[in-house]
């Protein structure tokens, strides 16, 4: 957190698109993309909820399911999760880099149809 | 409540007993069970127009003695999933030949109501978030069933095979 | 002219009836779909009608399992897998240990698509998910084994049809999963099941089945407890019925951790419990449920037997080959298994190559083993509940062409029963329940293990590995188990050992502090090496575990700790 002054934590907000299932992220212009990097970095917890709240209006629109924070660090500049379970579910399956969301290059922004 | 009957709303006749309220001298009312002795104790024996509301953890086998006296029992869903009553209605149904009404209440959804149908329950307490045709069109989504014995309305079922009939050919598409 | 013909297997094919019962729910759940996506229903009343039709939502996606009933499919539906993968999914699909299919990747607007092509080769995924009566398993090896009684499958099929969309008992307090043995030698597993079934034949040679009851893994390992001894056919669909009223009745809903038949076997007392249920049997009318013999009469003369051709069971270039050759020596002792009828093999193709995924399979393979089973086994493959494939009818003499070509297909690793052949559940990788990762510790033991003479010098051996409590992998069981558990955001691997799901069932005990995710593969080599070293001759693995209880394997690990 070289970047950060404020002593907290920083956090993106994911969810599932409900047609398709997959992982997305909230962008800075409240769209949902499926690459992490393109999230919007929200710091600390309360900024987090706020950005949270307004994404859980999507769940009501039936467009995405089970909204909810992920603390992030960065690394060599990109967003990660911190816990190993949010960061297989943000980047794919360990065992199939084939399969990786950045392989299949969603680290770019790709706008979930809203 | 609105209250499904043979698909259709019905009006309701029967009224629930509530704390206080004495069971004597009334007609179509719905007792909890734990009122269920004494308004049978005050009623006379031939006097009808009794029923009973039964939690859904409750063995309906207490019942058995006296169903011939009850002309309506109510069954609980306190969540859709909880599937407890199915077995209860079955039970009364099948085992011990209840001939009255079982209503079900609470909050099962209109997906559930031809399996309710098939177990045996024949009234059905809902709100009115669905509308009619939502339930109606629910009791024969799937029109079949492998269960002979459950089958209501105009559910298909699997008819016996004749003695040394041969496996049809195969009908892959 | 030369046309590739598709034979049809004896197995159990729709009729009418079947066909449209499929294509309703097909229809229905198309519907369920819609009112999702209009908002009529929410999501947590969706999430049920959807695991009911096994469509789960895992970490990355949603995912749909598909019932193989039984095991049991034909090359032509195995070929459709392998389009649904191709299709709808990114070209592969992970057998299961309840002898399904299930793909990673699925959307859930595709879904109804990807059921209205399975009801087109009459396969389904009605219950392979949610709190009802799942898909039956039984013996890869069934109406193939040399010592099965016979063909439980016919059985299978009956409890297929009666606990489809069971009106009374599609909304139970759990999961529930019944497995059928009609081999002594269980390798279905029946004592860690809600409802195990093992055929018995009685003097008069008359089938009946011996019920157990309450086993199960997940949090609370247990073994089941035999509530008959002997039931008879006829009774079979009444007596089930009344174990399942009874757990629906009175099975804890309370938690979900204890809302499993064991729970309730377990704190009524096994006496009490079947008191209950023979009681219910015994007062429920049973006239229209019991067993019509038209009907399993109607069901067995699917099954019955192909049209074996009379063979010689010596094959002399068989022996020779055996004799001239280690590698084809090492596959025929582990992948293959004796079938009942002379000239005839059952033959296994591992889908656990050396440091590969336990259970991943291609499209491509899928459509190899299709094939394969068209030229050599009367077009008939199952699954097994160690995510294998199996080819129940080979002819003897053509074992060394279809090892041949297994190698060419990366599927004729000869480590089945060995210790790398292991059972693996998805793991953190897919899993949205999982708390560590499986298959990179698999990957990592199987590649310790790689040189296959080495696995069969250490022998038979059952490792599993579970990526969370709830033991998909079935780690109670393995005879060596491993749990992976989140400690402080860190994998951590749990050790068991002693556990089976044989004949002789027994739960694994946990052998003492885990291991990180780098030092778990060393610690199974440092048990197996312990075993190797201290093993009487000709003793496997469990057994010298049962001889000489945890004390060796604890002193190898912690001494010095």
């Amino acid at each position: 957190m070289n970047d950060v002054t404020e002593d907290c934590s920083e956090y993106v907000v994911t969810a599932n698109e409900v047609l398709s299932g997959d992982t997305v992220f909230r962008t800075p212009d409240e769209k949902w993309v499926r690459g992490i990097d393109d999230a919007a970095v929200l710091k600390c917890e309360d900024t987090g909820f706020v950005a949270l709240g307004e994404a859980q209006k999507d769940e009501h629109a039936n467009i995405v399911m089970g909204a909810y924070l992920v603390e992030v660090s960065r690394e060599s500049g990109a967003v990660r999760p911190v816990h190993i379970r949010e960061r297989i579910r943000a980047l794919g399956p360990t065992v199939r880099a084939d399969l990786a969301q950045v392989a299949q290059g969603f680290s770019t922004s790709e706008v979930v149809d809203q | 409540m609105p209250v499904i009957e043979n698909n259709a709303f019905v009006d309701d006749a029967w009224s629930h007993l509530h704390d206080g309220d004495s069971a004597t001298d009334r007609s179509m009312i719905i007792v909890p069970l734990a009122r269920l002795d004494e308004a049978l104790a005050d009623w006379p024996a031939d006097h009808r127009g009794l029923g009973v509301d039964v939690p859904n953890d409750v063995d309906v086998e207490q019942l058995t003695p006296h169903l011939e006296r009850l002309d309506i029992v109510t069954l609980n869903f306190p969540g859709f999933a909880d599937g407890r009553a199915f077995s209860q209605a079955r039970s009364l149904r099948h085992t011990d030949h209840f001939g009255g009404t079982i209503r079900a209440r609470g909050s099962f959804l209109p997906d559930q109501y031809g399996f309710l149908l098939q177990s045996g329950v024949d009234s059905f307490e809902v709100s009115d978030r669905f509308p009619l045709d939502e339930w109606v069109r629910h009791a024969d989504t799937v029109p079949a069933t492998y269960q002979r014995d459950y089958a209501t309305g105009g559910l298909a079922t699997r008819p016996f095979a004749e003695a040394g009939a041969r496996p049809d050919r195969p009908h892959y598409g | 002219m030369n046309v590739h013909v598709t034979p049809e297997p004896n197995m159990y094919r729709y009729d009418e009836f079947d066909r449209n019962f499929v294509d309703a729910r097909v229809a229905q759940f198309r519907d369920q779909v819609a009112r999702r996506l209009d908002g009529t229903i929410t999501e947590d009343e969706f999430k049920p009608m959807r695991l009911m039709n096994g469509l789960y939502h895992q970490l990355h996606a949603y995912m749909l399992r598909v019932a193989v009933p039984y095991g049991t499919m034909s090359s032509r539906q195995l070929n459709v897998l392998a389009d649904i993968a191709d299709k709808y999914d990114r070209g592969y699909g992970h057998w299961t240990t309840r002898q399904n299919i299930q793909y990673n990747w699925i959307k859930l607007e595709e879904t109804a698509d990807i059921l209205d092509r399975l009801a087109s080769v009459e396969m389904h995924a009605i219950q392979t998910s949610g709190n009802c009566i799942r898909n039956t398993t039984t013996d890869a090896y069934a109406g193939a084994a040399a010592d099965e009684l016979a063909d439980p499958r016919p059985v299978c099929e009956l409890i297929r049809q009666w606990s489809s969309l069971h009106p009374e008992f599609s909304y139970l307090p759990r999961k529930f999963k019944i497995a059928v043995t009609g081999s002594p030698n269980d390798r279905a597993a029946v004592r860690v099941h809600d409802i195990g079934l093992r055929m018995h034949l009685n003097e008069k040679g008359e089938r009946g089945w011996e019920v157990l009851v309450g086993g199960g893994q997940g949090r609370t390992p247990m073994v089941a407890v035999t509530v008959r001894d002997w039931l008879a056919e006829a009774d079979l669909l009444p007596y089930l019925t009344a174990v399942m009223r009874v757990y629906n009745l009175i099975g804890r809903r309370d938690n979900k951790y204890k809302a499993r038949i064991k729970i309730l076997v377990h704190e009524m007392g096994a006496e009490a419990f079947s008191a209950a249920v023979e009681k219910e049997f015994a007062e429920a009318p049973k006239e229209t449920i019991e067993v019509d013999a038209r009907e399993l009469a109607r069901i067995t003369s699917y099954f019955a037997p192909p049209a074996w051709e009379s063979l010689a069971a010596f094959v002399p270039e068989i022996e020779e080959k055996k004799l001239a050759d280690r590698g084809f020596r090492q596959w025929l002792a582990a992948n293959t298994a004796a079938h009942k009828v002379p000239g005839y093999t059952i033959v296994n193709a591992s889908f656990k190559p050396t440091g590969g995924i336990p259970g991943d399979a291609t499209s491509g393979q899928m459509r190899a083993v299709a094939k394969l089973a068209d030229e050599y086994s009367f077009g008939e493959v199952r699954v097994t509940h160690a995510q294998n494939l199996t080819m129940p009818h080979v002819r003897t003499k053509d074992l060394i062409e279809v090892w041949d070509k297994l190698k060419e297909l990366g599927l004729a690793e000869a480590n089945i029963g060995l210790i790398g052949d292991i059972i693996s559940c998805p793991g953190l990788d897919y899993c949205a329940l999982a708390t560590a990762r499986s298959i990179p510790v698999a990957q990592e033991i199987s590649t310790r293990f790689a040189d296959i003479k080495k696995q069969h010098d250490v022998g038979p051996l059952k490792l599993n590995i579970s990526g969370c409590i709830n033991a998909c992998g079935h780690h109670h069981v393995g005879h060596i188990g491993i749990l992976g558990v989140d400690k402080k955001g860190k994998e951590f691997y749990q050790i068991t050992l002693g556990g089976s799901s044989a004949e002789n069932a027994s739960i694994g005990k946990i052998l003492g502090p885990g291991f990180g995710a780098d030092d778990i593969a060393g610690a199974v080599e440092t048990v197996v090496d312990t075993y190797l070293a201290v093993r009487e001759q000709g003793e496997e693995f469990l057994h010298t575990y049962r001889r000489l209880g945890a004390a060796p394997f604890k002193e190898a690990l912690y001494a010095g700790n």
